[in-house]
């Protein structure tokens, strides 16, 4: 549901502001995450198992998205509104002939903000040519994280889930090597992003009498803090105001 | 506009997929050596058969040696006439339980405790079954 809310929001600003954009630019990679707080908590919720489970991985780089609709101005500067998805998560399991218990994080940030872009380096033309730039967002983030647990056995079946989710204030800063072609743009984004660490809020858990509690101990903050990477391509809809002048 | 929607919308399906995901699993191998001793006594005893003119009353005791009784059924036939979790117990039989007069089985399952120390095990959720069975020979037919 709160994808469809997020959908319709990023809709309502692209249907908005098409009329005052140049173009947009969508960003696929992949994210380093911190998440020290979740992997504690993780370790806690490991300890509680009745079985000594085995911890895969810890949240990996994963996937990052970016999208990023802009407008641009006479001297390359390029601000506008941007928006993001991060996720990774963890894994535990236990498995035997009689049955199977898995133990899951599933981290999921939405972030929302604005964003500004400056040319650092420009070799030929916007039309044809290559270019360097640095950019930065601030960003207001959803994270949600849905924690789950499992145990199928033939005779039992215990399901638990918990979600945490908290509002956190993020701020990217990175560069942008990028080829540009006519129309479209194509080159690589990278930078760190700088989560502000707000504290997660806790839900309820959903089995009314769960054989282990996934309720955290303690306050548990967000930190998605960590590097990002991506192949990045921009669309330009609308003549640059360089274009027009010329 | 329409493409951007189209992009948007394509992005926002596959990102879906992107949710994180890790299917692997840490396969414990487990061998139990638990095999106890089953029996069970009746006031049947050792009969080939046991005809019921009217009603009988069955008693039993199950023994398991270092066990744990979970529950144990009694048919007749295909047909569910009683549970019982205490190790002895009792029923009245009668030919309430048939339909047609003549030769049945009555069969106890007595499900314990398996002891392996798998999953299902600590829920409470894997036994070891033991079955042992008596003919009834039944006379009167009393309509329901």
């Amino acid at each position: 549901m709160k994808k469809i809310y997020c959908f319709l929001l990023v809709s309502v600003v692209c249907a908005s502001g098409y009329g005052q954009f140049n173009g947009f630019s969508v960003t696929g990679g992949i994210g380093t995450f911190a998440l020290s707080d979740l992997k504690t908590y993780q370790d806690a919720l490991v300890s509680r198992l009745p079985f000594e489970a085995r911890q895969f991985a810890y949240f990996p780089a994963y996937t990052n998205l970016r999208i990023n609709l802009f407008k641009e101005s006479s001297s390359g500067l390029e601000y506008g509104f941007v928006f993001a998805f991060s996720t990774t998560g963890t894994h535990a399991n236990y498995t035997d002939y009689s049955g199977s218990l898995n133990l899951d994080q599933r981290v999921a940030a939405y972030q929302g903000g604005v964003s500004l872009s400056y040319p650092l380096l420009l070799s030929g033309n916007r039309e044809k040519g290559f270019g360097l730039s640095a950019y930065g967002d601030l960003r207001l983030a959803f994270v949600r994280n849905n924690v789950s647990s499992v145990i199928n056995t033939l005779y039992y079946f215990e399901s638990n889930e918990l979600n945490l989710s908290a509002l956190s204030p993020m701020s990217e800063l990175g560069l942008q090597a990028l080829v540009h072609f006519n129309k479209i743009s194509t080159g690589l984004e990278g930078g760190y992003l700088l989560d502000f660490n707000r504290k997660f809020s806790t839900g309820d858990q959903s089995a009314f009498d769960p054989s282990f509690s996934l309720r955290p101990s303690g306050d548990i903050r967000s930190g998605m803090s960590g590097f990002r990477i991506g192949l990045k391509v921009i669309f330009k809809i609308l003549p640059t105001i360089s274009e027009e002048l010329n | 506009m329409k493409n951007i929607f189209t992009v948007f919308l394509l992005i926002f399906l596959f990102s879906s997929s992107c949710y994180y995901s890790d299917p692997s699993t840490y396969e414990v191998e487990i061998v139990s050596d638990y095999n106890p001793s089953v029996e069970v006594l009746s006031n049947l005893g050792i009969h080939d058969s046991v005809a019921i003119l009217d009603s009988l009353l069955f008693e039993y005791m199950i023994s398991i040696d270092t066990g744990r009784l979970y529950f144990a059924d009694l048919y007749i036939g295909n047909l569910l006439i009683y549970r019982s979790e205490s190790l002895s117990d009792s029923i009245w039989i009668d030919p309430y339980y048939i339909t047609v007069p003549g030769d049945y089985t009555l069969t106890m399952l007595a499900y314990y405790k398996s002891y392996s120390e798998s999953l299902a095990d600590l829920y409470n959720a894997e036994f070891i079954v033991y079955d042992t069975a008596w003919t009834l020979k039944f006379y009167n037919e009393i309509s329901r």
